[in-house]
């Protein structure tokens, strides 16, 4: 199934242009810096080849007149005085680009979560949660690794043949072509190899990942298949899964071995040609011995550094797909707010006017929804699953905004409300209750600073916590674990519903399908929504027969068009009203009701009884 | 895949630099608290074994490895006679030349051939090699106790089971081959050059010796302040997901500025502690990488003085020009290897670690099981916790279910139900006492057989992405498809299956069609029909189920349960009332799991204890409605 997140809000990448462009444009004000780096790199190339040249020289000299003790020691000067400057310049490209990079890494950081932070709620909850600790983890330490390591060695080492080729060309030209010819040859070669990788690299990626799903899917499975004894090589996909890992990568060794090393081997055909051109042109009476000297020693010089760009294309492809994942974030469509807060809504009525929605284009999920929540009523959502109940809170909190049509509150057309005037009047029960690191009086009152003792101490009595806390050493200044893991799920659920009384407003969205809970913690967590929902705006993803019953109104929704059709409001109105009505309420009722009954037994024992 | 293979044809030091970085990297993140040296011979100790398995084609990779490396040393060879014959030293016509050039251009070929042969060859055996390593450890993890995949853990083993292991092919496919190719080479040209000159030998290796203790004062600097970049990394990490995983509630709570700012320093504190931890290491470490390669430091003035003085002729001199300065290749080799290693060797000790992992001890002569009769008598259990400190959960438990009879276990949230439930499946066994089944004790009955006797409906329902005909026959892979079909009726889920675009052939998991809680769990109802154990355990089977389905599942668990021995947990106390016996759990302070209460639903609410207590709420809970609430509020 397609990602709905993905698709509704990727537009054509506006921030990724290929991994040394949009390097280059992460790296902003800083770039001097990195320049910098990346010139004290050449500079310690330079360094280094002046040792070298100095060996050439030295031969140079013992094929003609010897050395002197003064030139002796002339060598030693300059080998001695190049290897300090290699050091000096080393370090200092190390160090400029080791802290522009990570200066830049922390920005890029920041720019991305300052992002997420403006993009629809419905995005970040729903698949993209996962991708986005990805990306703002290991994808931004890639870029980094990248930016800081590999990009100066590739283009030290494309530069530094650069430099020596274009020695040579003053030595001798017509050799220096020679000597470049097999780089020529390679370049185009190694271009075709280097797509054919990235076709190939993804084909693996691709079958890896379903593969690995599987295998897996088997961990995650051990549970059922022990219960059904199948483990281990009995079990069919498990043992399906690796040897398709096997065999993808198998045949991706077939192909790729030849690929990786065709362009290095073409390169190093130099060789072989500089020394035959060499002793062509020497032996011709062309060239003299120095010249063919100066090939002979330097021609290894210049294949080697293009050997190394070779080693670093799967860094490359690395933090070329992190960036691109990193742009696909970036690249994200932010919601709209307005820039100065206009007047707050009236009161606490929402409505739906023929609101459609869908989270792809062309495939409508809700159509004309139009339904009025007043305060001090409830609305109760009911219809089979999938209808869209749990997309129309979503609506009301903007998780989303409606393809079609208005969501307001008292009022104001949700998109005309800054994201504080619309969370002061909405308050929304998570089922997956997220609670932060911090002290449970942290939790409770994290909508409102200004909140006294007393209103602490009213909210948790309300939401039935007061007795939990007061078992615990430090009462309400227990440090609660990340995500509150300490407290079980019925404790955490209470601690949100404090939370949410003490934020006092005037909507409450709910979705009653709650993971289970023993009935001592049910029971609490019931009498504390109570507490919270008095005199407010309820509307709920009813499953329970008393919130059914005593809601206000309820809107049946259902998909009228069949099952790829969007979801509509068919039936609307009290419990009493729609029973009387029958139709799709009518089954739906009789369904739960008969489940609520439902008790286990044996009918034997029970009828002997 | 990429490999440049073993390449001594560079001597300047540019691209050592991206070792340098990767080391420090690899520093950054393994944590070092040791010399590097060491790191590489614990590491290599610990992989190493990995290759024993199809050991025969590692040998062979590493042989043509080799071979690739000679040919690639003869091309500097060649290099070097002709640099003799320009300097006059030797004489030649150019027929030889041109030959040389003609050898050059065979070793060429040869040294990537050969290369690509053991590439492919390494290739082939590692992932042969993985292939076997994923099997052995899957099978080890069916067998041992299922404490050790709780859901805390299972992420980390399936991180270990699909990217540790594939992990290993750097080793095996790589850097075995590498290492081994570089060390043979180091070994062999340490030699050659000894034996043309052991002075000007001696000047070569001396900047790789004097290299090497300043990196490990580089690194013991480096680790002294390593706790704190780890603990600046992992709390900048830990503040980014809590940010992105509680986005939600931090809007609606409006916290998003000062989640912000927290978050932002976090990050902030993280850059700029890796800017001043680089500051720190920077210098040894860029002096190491450039004294490594760099040594022709030594050779031209230990060379030329010998020269003068007549020591060495020039031929001698020559040899180490253009050897002696390849001569640290192969240590960059190693030290790639090295850069590498604390990857490696963490994702090598955490498939150790499950590969060794304690089993369940297993019989395998089968029992006579013909009355499925269910006791537990004294069973006391502790889990273990990810720390390695053992947890109570239950103590004392002792109970007996009587064939064709409904047991419930009720209790508050932690009294350790789940964990009772799983132990009549020997998911875990018991540290104490026995568990029973028709009087043999379970670990005396072949697992297999065990499995043949009891069913277990789990509340977190697990479909296998298969078809929805080879998930029913999950635990009957021979079952016929009207055999299939039949369960399929029998637990109410037929016509759903029915209707799905291709009916028992739909393909399930996540990239194929979704299905409600409810409809996955009546599929999981159907194999448990389809298996026909006496035996049903039934862990809040409903408790994912929407509301929708749940009355066809409870239809599909009365047709399922009825004259079966039957164990189910229950929150929902309304549907235990009509079971034989109920078993009341309590932990009572966060202690171990204890039965306090036996009977019926009468005989305990008539009692007056924890049940009546239990039933009480959840009279009440199902009283509050929620409509009533929010006018009682406008109201009052």
């Amino acid at each position: 199934m397609a990602d709905p997140t993905e698709l509704a809000w990727r537009h054509e990448g506006a921030f990724y242009a290929g991994p040394v462009r949009t390097t280059w444009r992460l790296f902003g004000p800083r770039r001097s810096v990195f320049i910098l780096a990346i010139a004290f790199r050449f500079a310690a190339a330079i360094a280094a080849a002046a040792q070298v040249v100095t060996a050439v020289w030295v031969a140079e000299q013992l094929r003609t007149d010897g050395l002197s003790s003064d030139e002796g020691w002339a060598v030693v000067a300059v080998v001695a005085g190049a290897f300090v400057a290699q050091y000096l310049f080393m370090y200092a490209s190390n160090r400029f680009a080791w802290v522009a990079t990570f200066e830049v890494v922390g920005e890029i950081r920041i720019r991305v979560l300052g992002h997420v932070q403006r993009l629809p709620l419905g995005v970040v909850d729903g698949r993209l949660s996962g991708d986005l600790s990805a990306v703002m983890t290991s994808d931004i330490d890639m870029v980094g690794n990248f930016a800081h390591n590999s990009l100066p060695v590739l283009i030290g080492a494309i530069g530094l043949p650069i430099a020596v080729l274009t020695a040579l060309v003053f030595t001798d030209p017509l050799l220096a072509v020679a000597t470049g010819l097999s780089i020529l040859a390679a370049v185009p070669l190694f271009r075709w190899t280097n797509s054919r990788f990235k076709t190939l690299a993804l084909v693996r990626g691709d079958s890896l990942a379903a593969a690995n799903s599987r295998i897996v899917e088997y961990v995650q499975g051990m549970a059922v298949a022990r219960a059904f004894g199948v483990t281990g090589a009995r079990n069919q996909l498990f043992r399906g899964a690796v040897d398709d890992v096997r065999r993808v990568n198998d045949l991706l060794a077939v192909r790729l071995t030849p690929l990786a090393l065709i362009s290095m081997g073409v390169v190093q055909l130099g060789v072989p040609l500089v020394i035959s051109a060499t002793t062509y042109w020497w032996f011709g009476g062309r060239i003299d011995a120095g010249t063919a000297l100066v090939f002979f020693v330097l021609v290894l010089r210049v294949y080697g550094p293009l050997i190394q760009v070779a080693t670093q294309v799967e860094t490359l492809r690395l933090a070329d797909a992190a960036l691109e994942r990193i742009g696909r974030i970036l690249d994200l469509d932010p919601q709209s707010e307005p820039a100065t807060p206009g007047p707050d809504p009236a009161d606490g009525t929402v409505r739906f006017d023929g609101v459609g929605f869908g989270y792809l284009d062309g495939v409508p999920v809700l159509d004309g929804i139009e339904f009025e929540a007043r305060p001090g009523t409830t609305t109760a959502i009911v219809g089979p699953s999938g209808a869209g109940k749990t997309t129309i809170l979503n609506l009301v909190a903007r998780f989303w905004d409606p393809g079609t049509g208005s969501v307001t509150i008292g009022g104001r057309d949700l998109r005309e409300l800054t994201s504080a005037q619309l969370f002061a009047a909405v308050t929304v029960v998570f089922q997956d209750v997220y609670l932060f690191q911090g002290t449970i009086r942290d939790n409770i009152l994290c909508g409102r600073d200004d909140a006294t003792d007393e209103q602490l101490h009213r909210a948790a009595a309300a939401a039935r916590i007061d007795e939990f806390v007061s078992t615990l050493p430090l009462g309400y200044d227990t440090p609660i674990g990340e995500g509150g893991m300490t407290l079980s799920g019925g404790e955490r659920q209470r601690v949100s519903i404090a939370r949410a009384i003490v934020k006092d407003a005037p909507v409450v969205l709910l979705d009653e399908a709650t993971a289970s809970m023993d009935p001592i913690n049910e029971q609490a967590v019931r009498r504390g929504l109570a507490s919270l929902v008095a005199g407010r705006t309820l509307i709920v993803v009813a499953h329970r027969l008393s919130t059914i019953r005593s809601a206000d109104q309820i809107l049946v929704l259902d998909r009228a068009d069949g099952p790829d059709g969007p979801a509509r409001i068919v039936q609307r109105g009290t419990h009493d009203e729609l029973l009387a009505e029958g139709g799709r309420y009518a089954d739906l009722w009789a369904d739960r009701e008969r489940a609520t009954q439902w008790r286990a037994t044996r009918p034997g024992l029970v009828a002997g009884r | 895949m990429t490999s440049a293979g073993v390449d001594l044809s560079e001597t300047s030091s540019v691209e050592l630099t991206d070792q340098a970085a990767a080391g420090l990297d690899a520093v950054a993140a393994g944590g070092v608290d040791e010399p590097a040296r060491r790191r590489v011979g614990e590491g290599f100790a610990l992989l190493f074994p990995f290759a024993r398995d199809g050991w025969p084609g590692f040998a062979l990779a590493a042989a043509l490895a080799i071979g690739s490396t000679v040919a690639h040393l003869g091309v500097f060879y060649i290099v070097y006679r002709v640099v003799l014959v320009a300097v006059g030293v030797d004489e030649a016509t150019s027929g030889d030349l041109y030959r040389l050039a003609a050898v050059a251009l065979v070793l060429v070929v040869l040294d990537h051939v050969l290369l690509a042969f053991s590439l492919y060859i390494s290739h082939k055996s590692a992932f042969a090699t993985l292939a076997r390593l994923r099997v052995r450890v899957g099978e080890r993890l069916g067998r041992v106790p299922l404490g050790f995949l709780t859901r805390r853990r299972s992420g980390e083993v399936q991180r270990t089971l699909a990217d540790d292991i594939e992990k290993l092919e750097l080793f095996l496919a790589h850097a075995l081959p590498d290492t081994v190719a570089a060390v043979s080479v180091l070994s062999v040209t340490t030699v050659w050059i000894f034996i043309v000159d052991w002075r000007l030998g001696l000047a070569t290796v001396a900047t790789v010796l004097i290299a090497f203790p300043i990196m490990a004062r580089g690194m013991s600097q480096g680790s002294a302040k390593m706790g704190d970049y780890t603990a600046a990394m992992s709390r900048m990490n830990g503040s980014v997901v809590e940010f992105i995983r509680g986005m939600p509630v931090i809007r609606v709570f409006n916290r998003s500025g000062a989640t912000f700012a927290e978050t932002r320093n976090a990050i902030e504190g993280a850059a700029r502690f890796q800017s001043d931890w680089g500051r720190d290491v920077l210098p040894s470490f860029s002096l190491f990488y450039v004294l490594v390669v760099t040594n022709v430091l030594g050779i031209v003035p230990v060379g030329v003085w010998l020269w003068r003085s007549g020591s060495i002729d020039t031929r001698t001199l020559l040899f180490f020009f253009v050897f002696g300065l390849g001569y640290s290749l192969p240590v960059v080799k190693l030290l790639e290897f090295m850069t590498n290693i604390s990857h490696l060797t963490f994702g090598a000790s955490a498939i150790l670690t499950l590969s060794e992992a304690e089993v369940l001890a297993e019989v395998e002569e089968r029992v006579e099981i013909t009355s499925p009769r269910l006791e537990m008598s004294g069973v006391g259990f502790a889990h273990v916790g990810p720390d390695g400190t053992p947890r109570r959960v239950l103590d004392d438990i002792s109970f007996t279910a009587e064939p064709g009879t409904v047991t419930a276990l009720v209790g508050p949230s932690g009294s350790g139900k789940t964990t009772l439930a799983k132990m009549l499946c020997r998911f875990w066994d018991p540290d104490d006492g026995s568990v029973r089944i028709d009087g043999h004790d379970v670990r005396r009955v072949p697992f297999e057989q065990l499995m043949e006797q009891i069913s277990f409906v789990f509340q977190e329902t697990f479909l296998f992405d298969d078809t929805v005909a080879a998930n029913i026959a999950l635990g009957r892979a021979e079952a016929s498809r009207a055999e299939i079909e039949a369960a399929a009726v029998a637990a109410r889920a037929h016509d759903f299956i029915s209707e799905l675009p291709e009916g028992y052939e739909t393909r399930l998991g996540e990239r194929a069609v979704r299905l409600s809680g409810g409809e996955k769990q009546r599929i999981t109802l159907a194999r448990a029909f389809l298996k026909g154990s006496p035996v049903v355990v039934l862990d809040e089977a409903t408790a994912f189920a929407d509301p929708e389905n749940e009355a066809a599942i409870q239809d599909g668990i009365a047709a399922l349960i009825e004259g079966r021995t039957v164990i189910m947990i229950a929150h929902r106390l309304s549907t235990v009332v009509g079971a034989d016996q109920i078993l009341v759990l309590d932990a009572v302070d966060g202690g171990p799991g204890r039965l306090v209460e036996r009977g019926n639903h009468e005989e305990l609410v008539a009692e007056g204890g924890l049940y009546a207590r239990l039933w009480a709420a959840f009279e009440d809970s199902e009283r509050v409605a929620l409509g009533d609430a929010v006018r009682g509020g406008h109201d009052g």
